[in-house]
């Protein structure tokens, strides 16, 4: 008997131990990293006030163009240049304004010309500046000054011209399009005429030349895409593309647009039928200027196609457990979350050189500012064993503690929440051992028909909680683990009849639960 | 149940825990870890079928 006690008091330390240490000793969760991919680097803090920042590569290195600052009415328009992953130049281009939209072209001379419409008291106006690398000074100079309002700037560079595209009120809101050559409006018009709302246009240049816009324009039941393009005698008649959402609209969303060979891609956001979260959708327009239907790509917003790149390949913000995160497809159409741990990424934009791709977003930062990440797949992380699965490189033992007993208390929560599955379940097998083939089954089939019946009932409209689904492999998984972990533990059981079946209904349901858990434990 | 029993059916609980852990681990090892998604239409059918290979079995053995 002391013996006994003994063991109890040892087996009761133990169990203690192995419940508190590794809440005490490990991480409450490891980043996963996208596999292939370099480290995340932080670049500048910015701020959220412009729709997008951007990013150009050239010789010279990588670009970027960002409205900086923590009030909307006195932001800095900075240009920095980054070489080899470190800042080389950082000029301040407007300082203390309220920029709503900016622009950066690179001329492919080492010229970076920079548009932004600014807003003062009782005006706008669309401004430019043009600097050269290294930085030698610049001067700048409004364009364009309207007492109308103007928004929405957007612009594409070819060559030494810019084409800019704007939405202004003038009566109502029309998209407006400028030419621009050596800092100087050369062509000025209005692409639309219409008592809709126009907002949120993009441009962009084909390999002939020919300048292709794309806008929303909101109604009294919605929002419309539309496309044009120009032909020498003007812009051809607008024809609707797709719908669009006032959410998007309202969150600061556009159209991205893309050439591929012949042909013009569009992407932008928009709601379907039977969801509350935007979705990101594609059409494209041919040589001759037909129209495809869109198709529906991912959940998300803020898509952008890649710069740089021969195919159409994709970021875009998608819906994550922690928030926002980013996603990248590549012409396969596979799709990688680059997103690392639990800190939301957004308004991601990218860019591709020599065969690698380079992306950035944004990322709130714990001091309330924002800040631009970037990820490249040319200089890869070491991926290690631990990390591959998902574990703590510095405390492996004790992440897998943390996880066992995690997933462990978990899989009883969601075995309870599974009543009435178990239940169903378990009354469809009593049926079944009625007949009597079925009831002189050994104990491996029945395990194996009741967790069968149980993963079948779980489909059924029966209230109940399940675990996140990590595939269709890890989901067999755990369904084989299931039903070899509660063989195994019952195969000395002699009795037969209604307690075994209860118990087998029960382990195998934590089991199948616990097994399924591990990557979710891990991700929270 | 005797006390040996005990300990023996409480090593073979704690055995399947930790090797349908570490088995699950070698998954990942070997493809990588998996990133949640939504489950397809085809899983459901699938494990109809094999709900209904499992139910035949019995029957025509």
């Amino acid at each position: 008997m002391r013996d006994l006690n003994r063991i109890k008091c040892i087996a009761g330390v133990l169990a203690i131990l192995l419940i508190v240490s590794p809440f005490v000793l490990a991480r409450d969760y490891i980043e996963v990293w996208p596999e292939g991919w370099s480290e995340i680097t932080p670049l500048f803090n910015t701020s959220i006030f412009s729709d997008r920042f951007f990013v150009a590569h050239d010789e010279a290195g990588t670009s970027f163009l960002s409205v900086d600052g923590v009030y909307f009415r006195e932001l800095d328009l900075t240009y920095r240049l980054f070489k080899d992953q470190a800042e080389a130049e950082e000029v301040v281009l407007r300082k203390g304004a309220e920029i709503t939209n900016a622009y950066m072209g690179l001329d492919g001379k080492g010229r970076r010309h920079i548009l932004w419409l600014e807003r003062s008291s009782g005006s706008y106006t669309i401004n430019y500046a043009a600097l050269e690398v290294p930085y030698g000074g610049h001067k700048s100079f409004a364009l364009i000054e309207t007492g109308n309002t103007v928004q929405d700037l957007a612009a594409f560079q070819v060559g030494e011209s810019i084409y800019a595209v704007w939405s202004e009120r003038d009566r109502y809101f029309q998209i407006r399009f400028a030419e621009i050559r050596d800092g100087e409006v050369v062509h000025l018009e209005t692409v639309t005429d219409t008592p809709n709302v126009s907002v949120r246009p993009s441009i962009i240049a084909d390999k002939q030349g020919l300048l292709h816009i794309a806008w929303m324009e909101t109604t009294q039941i919605g929002v419309d895409i539309f496309y044009t393009r120009r032909v020498e005698d003007g812009w051809l008649t607008p024809r609707k593309v797709g719908t669009g959402s006032v959410q998007d609209i309202q969150q600061g969303g556009s159209i991205a647009l893309g050439v591929f060979d012949d042909e013009v891609h569009l992407v932008w956001s928009a709601l379907p039928p039977s969801s509350n979260n935007l979705h990101v959708y594609m059409a494209k327009a041919d040589s001759l200027g037909e129209l495809s239907s869109p198709a529906l790509a991912a959940v998300g917003s803020r898509a952008r196609f890649l710069a740089g790149v021969d195919r159409p390949e994709l970021v875009w913000q998608g819906i994550g457990p922690f928030g926002a995160q980013v996603h990248y497809r590549d012409h396969e159409g596979n799709d990688t979350n680059l997103t690392v741990g639990r800190k939301g990424a957004f308004r991601p934009e990218a860019y591709g050189k020599d065969g690698f791709r380079y992306g950035y977003w944004l990322q709130a930062e714990p001091n309330g500012s924002y800040r631009v990440y970037g990820i490249n797949n040319e200089f890869p992380k070491a991926m290690s064993l631990w990390r591959r699965i998902g574990l703590d490189e510095q405390a492996p033992l004790y992440h897998v503690l943390f996880l066992f007993v995690s997933a462990f208390m978990l899989a009883g929560v969601y075995t309870i929440g599974n009543f009435g599955v178990v239940i169903v379940a378990g009354l469809i097998y009593g049926l079944l051992q009625r007949v009597g083939a079925y009831k002189r089954q050994g104990l491996f089939y029945q395990v194996a028909l009741l967790g069968t019946l149980l993963t079948a009932v779980r489909r059924l409209p029966i209230p109940a909680v399940q675990p996140r689904f990590f595939g269709a492999v890890h989901h067999g998984l755990a369904y084989i683990l299931a039903t070899l972990g509660t063989f195994v533990i019952l195969r000395k059981v002699r009795q037969r009849g209604l307690f075994l079946t209860i118990g087998i209904l029960i382990l195998w349901m934590l089991l199948y639960q616990f097994f399924a858990l591990i990557p979710q434990t891990i991700l929270r | 149940m005797n006390i040996r029993q005990s300990w023996k059916t409480a090593g073979t609980v704690i055995l399947v825990l930790f090797g349908g852990m570490a088995l699950v681990f070698a998954s990942f090892a070997l493809g990588g870890f998996p990133f949640p998604g939504e489950p397809t239409a085809h899983i459901a059918w699938l494990e109809l079928a094999f709900l209904l290979v499992l139910l035949g079995i019995p029957l025509f053995r």
